[in-house]
């Protein structure tokens, strides 16, 4: 097992390493004059004038100012660095709570369709996923707005919870402070994700009722709870694991929206303004936020599949 | 029955709920000590400062008891303030407009009339003959860290903005100045020299001081990224700045030590302004209770608003006018007739009715209508497709290819950028105007950036070289375009249009010099009739200024002065709440 | 007499047809089962046999029901139609079953003890060290070697032989009167075929477990049970005690199997392989379903279905050996 992280994380860092180098590539081979400052800028400061370095030297550079957490000054942002980790909090809280959202929905619905498989049940469940799936994050922002906050008002109701914002105007007194501002945006993240893992979900659990095992477990006489969750789910969920690595770029990028939807300042947020503002660095810094993010989200997803299949293991042991 | 109201919980939300259950005088909780706190090394020791003195001042000033008093008004607008509170630095609409009225001081105020009143100046005195003014100042007002505000700050806020290293955008307002036009007298005497102009009050309400004891050592060129604007920016109006969360909301605290005569201690304990970029959204959370006021409101939401109960709407007319601008720099816009004729081909009044519905009046040059230069009589080209494809063939642009799109006898389309922000209303006039100029044969490329980034683009003398931009802007109540259209101003920020027209240049140079409006009057006329002529914008419209308002929130006053003018005198009412 | 263990009777099972409707795939079996009695159940692949015995405890899947008027009676009670939850007592419990692939009969992201205790916890309320005890007993009951790491491992980690025995041991695991063993050593070497089924003979004589073993070969069912059934087409052709099958079969398709099989001892001959396959159950023939394929076919068996023929215990239905006026009994 050990030696299975290990290589995971050495792939991981060639990984990031690609990330790094993609993004410099792009900027670097973009059309324009904006690259040179981009990339020196790097170093601490815009650099004006003066020859410009060649490629290799320039990317040298970046790199080792990308190694010591820097990630260059822009004009409108300051340090960029210091500009997106002061965002990436709300973004991470967001993120997390959507995705355990997303896992709480999506298994609950993808299981109970496929214990009710081809009843009425199923079928509208059915429905209500593929809409979910397909809508954009935004409009199922806007309909919770409505849902938890204009129709309650319209009733004479107080709203449930607050729309935009990441805290109370004035500042947050404490952390508890924060989660009334993440309920909306979470759950619309969560349906949105977790119509899709529902979906999944639905899939691999029909396909592990359908397998031998789940048949033996019946024949042992076990309750249809057990059969269905720790024979049917449990193997079912293993591939779900890895999905989950690959969901995590989905799910930053659900932030993006989600974020704009409800004025939370995170990073998709600074992102959304730095595509408006046409803010390369923060553009870059973000990109390679998402891009690490993706990274380290395959690399957890890898070990954790690792050490709960077994095989796995076995496998890359062997 | 009364619930709680999660979003203001730890504001006016836990007065309210109090009034509502027992109809007792609102009891609105003190707000802790002011703590503003900063890792920069600079605003470390001057947020201390700043605590300080106001933890004495609100001892030595506690609140009244008049139930008006306490409460949090949470504002929203669609952008941040990026460029932070140092009003040498920053230009933008609204968060001049909190420097102004809210954390810093002017000389003068306008009164409702639009005529001057004394502020941080308790009277002055123009000279006779024109060429010079003295301001005698309060000598109670006080710096927000506790520092007196002198003649010294006048002298060193004036003489910065007018150093061209500073980059004040408004330098125009000292086009009459000379060179060491301000001195101070003495501490509270502060004398400005001048030739002799119009409207020469106009700047002396609209330059915010600037605290000299602790901006003094800073370069004028340094001014725009230092850290006092956004860490801890420190004014001498009635609002003390609390935090700024970037991209999210500044907070300011109400100034106990606001001298009486001035108003006072402001009513509301703090003031929120939040960063809610789109329309609907602020929409939604004034009717949400999550904000009490919303800006700039797009006229959907406005009706939105004025259909809803505990809502209200404010519309105002606005100094605000939007604009297509075309640069004269490239081939084809050069030509007057290819200008006029984009104005004729575009049906500027459907437009109008389309965008603003009644929220909105037309315009022919950035002369309004409230204006007292106005010209009546003034007659903009008309709607007229037909004589727009003429004018354009007379001008030598024909499509010689057949392909929808006219070239000139070198074969370059009639072809260009048009550059604008990420504004519901602007992308829907980019996309009439590809639409109609379409038709007569004029093609766009449409390029949406952020405000920010419009104005960086525009503003840059040495690379302009987009074709036409979608733009709105608030002229001060004196009108002097001398920055746009004159052929001086080619190679300035706001040169984007100099058109190099000898006359325009003459009467632009011979009207701030008429001090006399009766005298000035025709001469408008003629400008205004020189402008429509040159057609260096396609004018559409001023805009109504759409606010939306708690109904509760009493006390308001929003008008052409602006709708930050009073917020000191803003109250919760302790009928209503 | 005690009454049977297990009786089935007139047991039908239909499968959907595709384009709709339902056909008998197993058509009025009727098949007993002493305490202690081992039970072949043989014939090729779709015949009705893994029908029959997942019918017993109703594990048919989606879409295939038991034909009213079937009956299954454990112990004289009656299963056909009984509450799921009676039948879950009845699985594992009293009734377990082993399936041809033991590959895929396991859980392959539970470990093997892991997977008897939920059986033991279950059926015998057994937890903690008395579950781990009970569980390494039976492992080494079935005859796993290091029965201590074999619980710890996954089932992959296991031998196809290893792996059935585990299975055995999880039949084993609720101590149950009757072991329906499916093509228990189809998937198997054969070196290891001959050891699963020792193993089974040994068990069910050292338990007094009863057997039903279906397999599609003979030569398993003679070494292990004693009685057989011969099942074609969804119906018993012929049963009777193994050794009497074996030698005097009486049905021309047990003769087909039993020269179809290789030997491995004697003379080496080539194996008569039967002709043709079992139809589709919607496409059973009329008369006797075997005619198709039966050498000695009659121009009766194409039109009647054949009565029973021969002496208790060893009957066959066939129309070769119909005497009339006499033979049924």
């Amino acid at each position: 097992m050990l030696s299975y992280a290990i290589r995971r994380l050495a792939v991981a860092v060639v990984l990031a390493f690609g990330v790094a180098t993609v993004c410099f590539a792009l900027v670097w081979f973009a059309p324009g004059d904006e690259r040179s400052d981009l990339l020196l800028s790097g170093r601490g400061a815009v650099v004006d004038t003066g020859p410009e370095p060649g490629l290799v030297e320039a990317y040298g550079d970046w790199v080792g100012s990308l190694l010591r957490g820097d990630l260059g000054t822009s004009e409108r942002s300051g340090n960029v660095a210091r500009w997106l980790l002061a965002r990436l909090p709300h973004t991470l809280a967001l993120s997390v709570s959507g995705l355990v959202l997303a896992v709480v929905f999506g298994v609950g619905v993808g299981v109970l369709q496929a214990a009710r498989a081809g009843t009425v049940l199923d079928r509208l469940l059915t429905l209500g996923t593929v809409v979910a799936y397909s809508a954009p994050a935004f409009w199922v922002g806007i309909l919770l707005g409505g849902a938890f906050i204009h129709k309650p008002m319209e009733l004479g109701m107080e709203p449930l919870f607050p729309l935009t914002g990441v805290a109370p105007p004035g500042g947050a007194t404490s952390l508890l402070d924060y989660i009334p501002y993440l309920v909306l945006p979470a759950l619309t993240l969560g349906i949105v994700l977790g119509a899709g893992i529902a979906r999944y979900t639905r899939a691999a659990m029909l396909e592990a009722l359908a397998q031998d095992y789940v048949r033996s477990a019946r024949a042992r006489g076990l309750s249809e709870m057990r059969v269905l969750f720790r024979h049917g789910l449990r193997t079912a969920l293993l591939p779900l694991i890895s999905l989950l690595g690959v969901y995590l770029p989905v799910l930053l990028t659900g932030a993006v929206f989600v974020e704009t939807v409800f004025s939370r300042t995170g990073i998709g947020l600074a992102m959304m303004e730095a595509i408006l503002g046409q803010d390369l660095q923060v553009l870059m810094g973000g990109a390679l936020m998402f891009g690490f993010a993706a990274v380290v989200g395959n690399l957890i997803a890898d070990l954790l599949y690792g050490w709960a299949d077994p095989r796995i293991g076995d496998a890359v042991r062997g | 029955m009364a619930h709680l109201r999660p979003i203001r919980a730890l504001g006016t939300g836990a007065l309210i709920v109090v009034a509502a259950c027992g109809g007792d005088a609102p009891d609105r909780p003190e707000l802790p000590p002011l703590a503003v706190s900063s890792d920069v090394p600079f605003c470390q020791s001057v947020a201390q400062a700043v605590n300080a003195y106001h933890a004495e001042q609100s001892a030595a000033h506690p609140r009244p008891a008049d139930p008006r008093y306490g409460g949090t008004v949470v504002v929203a607008g669609g952008g941040d303030f990026r460029g932070g509170l140092n009003a040498l630095t920053t230009g933008d609409q609204t968060d001049q407009e909190t420097e102004l009225h809210l954390l810093h001081v002017t000389l003068t105020r306008f009164a409702a009339d639009r005529t001057p009143e004394p502020y941080l100046a308790e009277s002055w005195t123009l000279e006779d003959d024109g060429s010079g003014i003295t301001f005698r100042l309060r000598d109670d007002v006080m710096w927000h860290d506790g520092q007196p505000v002198t003649a010294e700050d006048v002298v060193f806020t004036y003489r910065r903005a007018m150093d061209p290293a500073t980059g004040f955008l408004n330098v125009g307002w000292f086009q009459f100045y000379d060179a060491d036009a301000v001195e101070a007298l003495d501490d509270h005497t502060v004398r400005f020299a001048f030739t002799p102009h119009a409207e020469v009050m106009d700047p002396f309400s609209n330059m915010a001081i600037m605290p000299q004891h602790l901006l003094g050592d800073v370069p004028p060129a340094e001014m725009g990224g230092h850290p006092f604007g956004t860490d801890c920016p420190v004014g001498a109006g009635p609002y003390v700045f609390e935090a700024y969360r970037p991209g999210d909301q500044w907070v300011l605290r109400a100034n106990p030590a606001f001298p009486e005569d001035l108003g006072g201690r402001p009513f509301l304990d703090r003031y929120v302004y939040r960063v809610i970029p789109s329309s609907s959204t602020r929409a939604g959370e004034l009717a949400a209770g999550g904000v009490d006021v919303a800006l700039g409101l797009e006229p959907v939401d406005a009706e939105a608003v004025a259909a809803r109960d505990g809502v209200r709407l404010a519309a105002f007319d606005s100094r605000s006018f939007s604009f297509i601008g075309w640069n004269p720099r490239l081939p084809g816009l050069s030509d007057v007739r290819v200008r006029r004729a984009l104005t004729m081909a575009l049906d500027r009044e459907a437009l109008l009715e389309t965008l603003r519905g009644e929220y909105g009046t037309r315009v022919e040059t950035g002369v309004p209508d409230f204006h007292w230069a106005y010209d009546p009589d003034l007659q903009g080209p008309p709607h007229d497709p037909e004589g727009a494809r003429a004018m354009l063939d007379e001008a030598g642009w024909t499509d010689r290819d057949g392909d929808g799109v006219r070239e000139n006898q070198a074969g370059d389309e009639l072809r260009f950028d048009l550059v604008t922000n990420s504004n519901t209303e602007r992308e829907t006039i980019a996309r009439i105007m590809a639409d109609e100029l379409g038709d007569v044969g004029v093609a766009f490329d449409l390029q949406v950036v952020d405000n920010q980034t419009l104005g960086a683009r525009l503003g840059n003398p040495t690379n302009r070289d987009f074709g036409s931009f979608i733009l709105g802007f608030a002229p001060d109540f004196n009108i002097n375009e001398r920055d746009f259209f004159h052929s001086s101003s080619d190679a300035t920020g706001y040169g984007w249009s100099a058109l190099n027209d000898p006359e325009l240049d003459r009467l632009l140079d011979t009207l701030p010099r008429i001090r006399d409006r009766d005298q000035a009057r025709p001469l408008w006329a003629e400008y205004q009739q020189r402008i429509v002529e040159l057609q260096p914008y396609t004018y559409l419209f001023f805009s109504q200024r759409l606010n939306g308002l708690n109904a509760d929130l009493a006390g308001v006053e929003m008008d052409l002065r602006g709708e930050l003018i009073n917020v000191p005198a803003w109250y919760w009412n302790p009928e209503t709440n | 007499m005690r009454s049977p263990l297990l009786e089935i009777r007139n047991l039908g099972v239909e499968v959907p047809v595709p384009g709709g409707g339902a056909a008998a795939a197993v058509d009025g079996v009727d098949l007993s089962v002493a305490h202690g009695e081992r039970v072949g159940l043989v014939g090729e692949s779709g015949a009705g046999k893994s029908l029959t015995t997942l019918a017993l405890p109703n594990l048919l899947p989606p879409g295939v029901r038991i034909r009213p008027g079937s009956s299954v009676r454990l112990d004289g009670r009656e299963l056909v139609g009984a509450p799921t939850r009676d039948l879950r007592a009845v699985r594992g419990k009293r009734v377990a079953l082993v399936f041809q692939d033991p590959t895929h009969a396991l859980n392959p992201a539970l470990t093997v003890g892991s997977q008897i205790r939920e059986v033991l916890l279950v059926h015998r309320g057994l937890r903690g060290g008395e579950a781990r005890a009970e569980t390494l007993r039976l492992l080494s009951e079935v005859g796993l070697p290091d029965p201590a790491r074999t619980a710890a491992d996954p089932p992959h980690r296991l031998s196809g032989g290893m792996r059935q025995r585990a299975c055995i041991a999880l039949a084993l695991a609720g101590e149950p009167d009757l072991l329906v063993a499916d093509e228990p050593t189809t998937a198997l070497d054969v070196t290891v075929q001959a050891r699963i089924l020792d193993l089974l003979v040994h068990l069910s004589e050292a338990r007094g477990l009863a057997l039903l073993l279906v397999s599609h070969d003979l030569a398993v069912v003679s070494r292990t049970c004693h009685r057989v059934a011969v099942m074609y087409a969804g119906r018993v052709v012929e049963k009777g005690p193994v050794k009497a099958v074996l030698e005097r079969p009486l049905h021309p398709y047990t003769r087909a199997l039993l020269a179809a099989r290789p030997r491995l001892t004697g003379p080496r001959t080539l194996p008569a392989p039967i002709a043709g396959s079992i139809p589709a159950p919607s496409a059973w023939p009329t008369g006797c379903r075997f005619h198709p394929r039966c050498p000695d076919a009659l121009d009766r068996c194409r039109r009647e279905a054949p009565p029973w023929v021969g002496l208790s215990p060893h009957r066959a239905t066939c129309w070769l050996h119909w005497e009339p006026g006499g033979g049924a009994s």
